[in-house]
C-alpha cells in the first residue's frame, strides 16, 4: 500500500506516511489516505467531479493547501473522493490541477469513521529520495 | 526521576532529566534544550508522569523556546502528545514582546464543555432513558456531513460571530440568564468578522448547532454514587441532590474554527520570514501579538470562539426541546438550566502577578481548562466566593468532574488547569482492541446507552484508550489548581 498510518504519533489524531514513484502519485496518496480516516474510500462512487487549481512557492505548502482543500470541499459540498488525479507543473511557484472524483456524503449504504478538521504542521514534511517521494503528514480529528 | 539524566530518543522526543519541585509537579531546566527561554513545569503523579508520551517533554520544551513567554511552559497532568503545544498545555506571553500561536490553540478554536443540570431524578428518567437518548440523538445532528436546524444569511452569521450567545438570546434560542453562566459572558470581546476568510464562513455557516465527530459528545449523567465533595459549593453551582440528572457536552466550534486555524497557519508561515521568527516545529507558527498578523489572527479567532459559545448554545436549545417533548413538560419546569460552560482551546489576554508586579499576559490554553479561584472579577457575582467551576469530561465508560478553580491556580498556572482523561492509546489500536458494537454492548451491560453516528468512532472513544480520570483530578487537587466538587456518571450518550 503506498500508504500507511503511525500508530504512536499525536495520538488522539492520525498520522500517515504516504510515497510515490512521482510527485503526482504521492499527493495522490497522501489524499486517499486522509479521506480513509472519513470512509473506506472503496465504497466511495467516483460518479461526480470536482476539478481545482492551486499555486505555491514550495511542495510542502503546496501538498498542505492541497488537502486542506479537499477538507473545505467534505464541508461546503459534502463530498467524499475515492480517486485523484493530480497535475503539477513549474518549479516555485509550483502549479497544481486536480481532478477529484467522489460522491455525497449522505448515504445510508455505507458506514462514515471519523471527521477531519485540518491538516497540521507537525511533522509536516514532503521530500525526493533516490526513486521517489515520501511525505508525512498529521491530521487533526 | 530527578538527576538520573535518562536520554531515550523516540520520534523527535527525548525523556530530560527533571527535578522534582513537589509530588506532583516536575520541572525541566531551560538548560535542557538550546533556545528555552523558561523553565517547563509538568503538573502529574509519578504514575501519570510515567504514562506520558515523549511527544509531551518535546513539545512543551518547545513551547518554552516562544519569544515571550512567562515563567513557564506548563502541561497539565491529562496532557499527551498534540501537535505544537502538547494538548494539556498552557503558555502566557508578554503582550509587546511576546507571540500568538495558532498551534497553541489548536483548530478546533473554543473547544469546550458545557454541563447542564435538570430537576429530574434518576429515578424518573431510568425508564424514559432510551427515548430520551433517541430523542436528543434524532435533535443535536453528529457525525460527518451534519448540518445545523439554524439557517443564517451571511450578515445574521457575521452578527453571531461578534455576539456569540447574546444572537442567539436575542433569537429565541437561550433563556436570558444563560449568558451569566458562561466564560465571557459567551460573547467575547475583539471579534472583527473581517479578519475571517470567506473559506471559513462558507464551512462554518451550515454547522451551527451540530456536535462535530471524534471524542465529541453529548452526555446523560448522574451523580456518582454520593459523590458530592462539597455540598456548599455543589449548592451554588446548581445541584442539591443526590438524585439529580446532569448533561454535558463537549464541542467546539466545528469547521468554521477549523479553517480559520488553517488560514492562518499558513499566512503566518510568512509573518515568521518577515519577523525574523524561528520555532522548532512549523506547528509552532505565530506572529508577534502586536503585529497586524497576530491582532488579525486574535479578532478571527474571537469570533469563532463566539461561535463555539453558541453552537453549544444551540445544542443547549435543542436539548431543552427534547427534554420538553419527552416529558411533556417545559422546560423551565423542569430546570434545564446551564452550570456553567467552559473553553479549553483558546487564547485570552488576562491580568496576573509576575515578578510581584500585576500586569495583563495573553494566556495560550490548548486542552487546558481556566480555573479562577474565587475573588476574580471576570466571574461576575455569582462565583465569588466559590471560585469558577470546572468541567473536565472522562471518558464516556468512566465518569466526570465538575470542580472550582482556585487562588492557587491563579498564583501558580496562570488560573489554568487539567480538561479531561487524555488519551493514553492511539485511535488505530483502540479500533484493534474492540470493535464499535462489543463496546456498545459492554456499556449496555453497564446499564449506559449509547447512539454513535459512527461505529468505528465510537472503538475509538473507549475507556481503555484514556488515562484514568481519577489519576487526573488526584494530581490537581494535590497540585491545589482545582477542587473537586461533585462525581459525574454517564447514562447514557450520544457520539459524532
Amino acid at each position: 500500500m503506498p500508504f500507511r498510518f503511525l500508530e504512536n504519533v499525536a495520538i488522539a489524531d492520525a498520522a500517515y506516511e504516504a510515497w510515490g514513484d512521482t510527485i503526482e502519485e504521492l499527493f495522490s496518496e497522501a489524499a486517499r489516505a486522509m479521506m480513509e480516516i472519513v470512509v473506506d474510500t472503496k465504497t466511495v462512487d467516483t460518479e461526480e467531479e470536482r476539478v481545482f487549481k492551486l499555486e505555491r512557492e514550495d511542495v510542502e505548502t503546496l501538498l498542505y493547501a492541497f488537502l486542506s482543500e479537499i477538507i473545505f470541499l467534505k464541508d461546503t459540498e459534502d463530498m467524499l473522493f475515492g480517486d485523484f488525479k493530480v497535475h503539477i507543473e513549474g518549479d516555485r511557484p509550483f502549479l497544481l490541477e486536480a481532478r477529484l472524483y467522489g460522491d455525497k456524503i449522505h448515504r445510508k449504504t455505507r458506514s462514515l469513521r471519523s471527521d477531519i478538521k485540518a491538516v497540521t504542521y507537525y511533522l509536516f514534511s514532503v521530500k525526493q529520495e533516490r526513486g521517489g517521494w515520501r511525505a508525512t503528514v498529521v491530521i487533526d480529528i | 526521576m530527578e538527576g538520573n539524566g535518562r536520554h531515550r530518543y523516540i520520534g523527535d522526543g527525548m525523556v530530560p532529566p527533571m527535578k522534582k519541585v513537589s509530588d506532583v509537579v516536575w520541572e525541566v531546566s531551560p538548560d535542557y534544550k538550546k533556545g528555552m527561554n523558561v523553565p517547563a513545569r509538568i503538573y502529574a503523579t509519578e504514575k501519570l508522569l510515567k504514562q506520558m508520551d515523549e511527544g509531551v517533554f518535546a513539545q512543551v520544551t518547545n513551547v518554552a523556546c516562544l519569544p515571550g513567554i512567562q515563567k513557564y511552559a506548563y502541561c497539565m497532568p491529562d496532557g499527551h502528545w498534540g501537535y505544537g503545544f502538547p494538548i494539556g498545555g498552557v503558555a502566557a506571553f508578554d503582550l509587546e514582546r511576546g507571540v500568538i500561536s495558532p498551534g497553541g490553540i489548536g483548530f478546533d478554536i473554543n473547544c469546550g464543555m458545557r454541563l447542564i443540570k435538570t430537576d429530574l431524578t434518576v429515578k424518573e428518567v431510568q425508564p424514559k432513558l432510551r427515548e430520551l437518548v433517541d430523542a436528543l440523538f434524532k435533535s443535536v445532528p453528529a457525525g460527518v456531513g451534519a448540518k445545523g436546524f439554524v439557517h443564517l444569511t451571511q450578515n445574521q452569521f457575521k452578527d453571531l460571530m461578534v455576539h456569540g450567545v447574546s444572537w442567539c438570546i436575542e433569537n429565541d434560542l437561550g433563556w436570558k440568564e444563560d449568558s451569566e453562566r458562561i466564560e465571557e459572558g459567551g460573547e467575547m470581546k475583539g471579534a472583527d468578522p473581517a479578519a475571517v476568510s470567506s473559506k471559513a464562513m462558507q464551512r462554518g455557516i451550515t454547522q451551527l448547532g451540530t456536535l462535530g465527530s471524534g471524542n465529541h459528545y453529548l452526555e446523560v449523567q448522574m451523580i456518582h454514587a454520593e459523590k458530592i465533595f462539597d455540598h456548599d459549593i455543589a449548592k451554588t453551582f446548581g445541584i442539591d441532590n443526590e438524585n439529580q440528572i446532569l448533561l454535558m457536552m463537549h464541542c467546539g466550534s466545528r469547521g468554521f474554527g477549523h479553517q480559520i486555524g488553517t488560514d492562518y497557519l499558513e499566512l503566518f508561515g510568512s509573518a515568521m520570514r518577515k519577523y525574523d521568527l524561528r520555532v522548532l516545529d512549523r506547528e509552532l507558527a505565530c506572529a508577534p501579538f502586536k503585529s497586524k498578523e497576530g491582532q488579525n489572527y486574535f479578532a478571527a479567532m474571537v469570533c469563532s470562539a463566539n461561535m463555539a459559545f453558541a453552537n453549544r448554545q444551540v445544542i443547549t436549545h435543542r436539548i431543552r426541546e427534547a427534554f420538553s417533548k419527552v416529558f411533556g413538560r417545559d422546560a423551565e419546569s423542569l430546570g434545564l438550566h446551564i452550570i456553567y460552560d467552559v473553553a479549553h482551546n483558546i487564547a485570552k489576554i488576562e491580568r496576573h502577578t509576575i515578578e510581584g508586579g500585576s500586569r495583563e499576559v495573553l494566556v495560550h490554553r490548548k486542552g487546558s481548562t481556566r480555573a479562577f479561584g474565587p475573588g476574580r472579577e471576570e466571574l461576575g457575582a455569582l462565583f465569588q466566593n466559590t471560585g469558577q467551576p470546572v468541567i473536565l469530561g472522562g471518558s464516556m465508560e468512566t465518569g466526570s468532574y465538575l470542580l472550582a478553580g482556585t487562588q492557587k491556580a491563579v498564583d501558580e498556572t496562570f488560573g489554568s488547569t487539567a480538561h479531561g482523561s487524555g488519551r493514553t492509546m492511539s485511535r488505530t489500536q483502540a479500533r484493534k482492541r474492540v470493535s464499535g458494537n462489543e463496546l456498545l454492548k459492554t456499556m449496555e451491560k453497564k446499564g449506559i446507552y449509547v447512539r454513535a453516528a459512527s461505529m468505528e468512532g465510537l472503538a475509538e472513544e473507549a475507556g481503555f484508550a484514556y488515562k484514568n480520570i481519577f489519576d487526573v483530578v488526584d494530581t490537581i487537587t494535590r497540585a491545589g489548581i482545582s477542587k473537586p466538587v461533585v462525581a459525574l456518571a454517564p447514562l447514557g450518550n450520544i457520539k459524532g
